[in-house]
């Protein structure tokens, strides 16, 4: 008899989530060590004995035991009441189909909002929601994040002391607590998708698992009657935009495709047009955020039939009106790009010029091959090659060096 | 045809640090191989034994009961953490049943039985 395989990852947030909230825990570690107990007997029972026919409530019958001996062996009252810890199975049971459908539930929101607590630096927000919600390992997260275990470690340590220190149970917040938590939860999501997006370290170009999961938590924001935002639903446009294009992004070997290079009928249609709705919805906004422009600029390039037909006015447009917002070196050297194309090659050069000086390591080399493109643009080959040269150096991952290499053999 | 035991030895402790995907991976890859084998009419069944340890017993003295210890398990590289049995007609035909077992993974082992019926 065959039963349907349950997605341990999105099952772990679920279980994580029903721990901390039957258990009126403040700090979740306990709840994530019960689960990661939990799954990892069935991984070990499992394939030999066989699946349970109710795996998702195996999983808790066995993660809520190891959490009251923990709970018991550290001498602390095991707080839960029985009425609402067997309402929280028995969700767990009624969720199993929201597992497999990838749905977030109250709990995993709860859990979101607890990770991103303001007093915590944007870095370890998304480290412990990384953990704690998505059940990403230490080594999964440290690839994403750009460095290496230890540090993650030792930030999610400091991470947890600071949520310890609460005794506050973990809920969603709500009132006058919601908006800034819900700033930081974006900001946080959309740092997730970026690792996974813009070539983590390493060898790979990109993490699609880290997108999908920031695309999950986006989507799941917009939908909840508590947390749903115009803003929050401009993010999930924009992570479902940018998303659509990741197989085309790179080739059957992992190598960074150009722009040009895609084939923009392999673009996922579904995720598109899932980003437009989002896009529409975001529209009941009374101003203009960072996530609606930079949302309202992905739908211009998903939309475009062809890159020659891209409507470059409007994005270098949007991108005028981001500046405002968002000051940011990255956000120059876009607007310089679509300026360069909306107006021309010198105009680009010129915005790029007086931004040379300010860009970060991590984006010089962006910097250089934008400068290279229009150079040869301009029928300036010998400088575009030596910038394209500069740019190779500079770059800080092997992905972008092949993809830069190449750009340059493209130059003749 | 005839039965054949197969001991999976493994290293215990390389599940310690696996995320919630991997270990979702690992359970769907057996999953789909014992249901190939289940449908073929091949397995017969599987026993996880628990990882907890176990104990060796050995003759005491005379008129003693058995010397019984801790088995050292746990620290272990080499446990045997579980078995399959399935059905084959020969050494070769179990090998190729096997051959495609998702515990042939790292430094794992399988080491294949005839079960002597007769």
């Amino acid at each position: 008899m065959s039963v349907a395989a349950l997605d341990f990852r999105a099952a772990w947030g679920r279980l994580v989530g029903v721990l901390v909230r039957t258990h009126r825990l403040a700090d979740p570690a306990l709840a994530e060590d019960a689960v990661q107990h939990a799954m990892l007997q069935a991984t070990r029972l499992w394939p030999v004995a066989g699946t349970p026919a109710q795996p998702l409530a195996w999983l808790t019958t066995v993660a809520r035991n190891h959490l009251r001996d923990a709970l018991r062996a550290r001498a602390q009252e095991v707080q839960f009441d029985d009425a609402s810890d067997e309402a929280g199975a028995a969700g767990v049971i009624e969720a199993a189909d929201a597992v497999a459908a990838g749905e977030l539930g109250d709990d995993e929101l709860a859990l979101i909002f607890a990770c991103c607590d303001p007093a915590l630096p944007v870095a370890s927000q998304v480290a412990l929601a990384l953990k704690t919600v998505c059940g990403l390992s230490l080594r999964e997260i440290a690839a994403g994040l750009l460095c290496d275990e230890a540090a993650v470690a030792q930030r999610l340590a400091r991470a947890r002391r600071v949520l310890a220190a609460r005794s506050a149970p973990v809920r969603l917040p709500a009132g006058a607590e919601l908006p800034p938590r819900r700033d930081a939860v974006l900001l946080a999501i959309h740092l997730l998708f970026n690792e996974g997006y813009a070539a983590s370290g390493g060898q790979t170009a990109q993490r699609p698992d880290l997108c999908r999961e920031a695309i999950r938590l986006a989507r799941a924001l917009a939908a909840h009657p508590i947390t749903a935002h115009a803003e929050a639903d401009a993010l999930a446009a924009l992570l479902l935009l940018q998303g659509a294009w990741l197989g085309e992004r790179v080739d059957a070997d992992g190598h960074w495709r150009l722009l040009d290079e895609h084939d923009r009928a392999q673009w996922d249609a579904t995720m598109i047009a899932a980003g437009l709705a989002h896009l529409q919805r975001a529209q009941r906004a009374q101003a203009l955020s960072i996530w609606h422009l930079r949302a309202g600029i992905a739908a211009e390039h998903a939309t475009a039939p062809t890159l020659a037909h891209t409507c470059w006015a409007a994005i270098a447009a949007a991108y005028d009106a981001l500046l405002a917002l968002d000051p940011a070196p990255a956000t120059r050297l876009s607007r310089a790009v679509a300026h360069g194309f909306a107006q021309g090659p010198a105009a680009g050069l010129a915005q790029l010029a007086s931004l040379h000086e300010v860009l970060p390591a991590g984006l010089r080399a962006h910097g250089l091959a934008a400068q290279a493109e229009m150079l040869a643009r301009l029928g300036r080959r010998a400088e575009a090659v030596d910038a394209l040269d500069r740019a190779i150096a500079q770059a800080t991952t092997p992905a972008a060096q092949r993809l830069l290499t190449r750009k340059r053999a493209r130059l003749g | 045809m005839d039965a054949y035991l197969l001991l999976l030895r493994e290293d215990p402790s390389q599940y310690a640090t696996l995320s919630p995907a991997q270990m979702g991976e690992i359970v769907e890859r057996y999953r789909a191989w014992s249901e190939k084998l289940a449908a073929q009419g091949r397995l017969v069944g599987g026993q996880k034994l628990a990882d907890e340890g176990g104990k060796r017993l050995r003759a005491g003295a005379a008129g003693a009961g058995p010397i019984v210890t801790d088995g050292p398990y746990i620290e272990s590289k080499d446990v045997i953490g579980g078995t399959f049995i399935v059905r084959a007609a020969s050494y070769d035909e179990a090998i190729a049943l096997v051959a495609d077992c998702p515990h042939l993974a790292g430094d794992n082992v399988i080491e294949l039985r005839r079960i002597e019926i007769e």
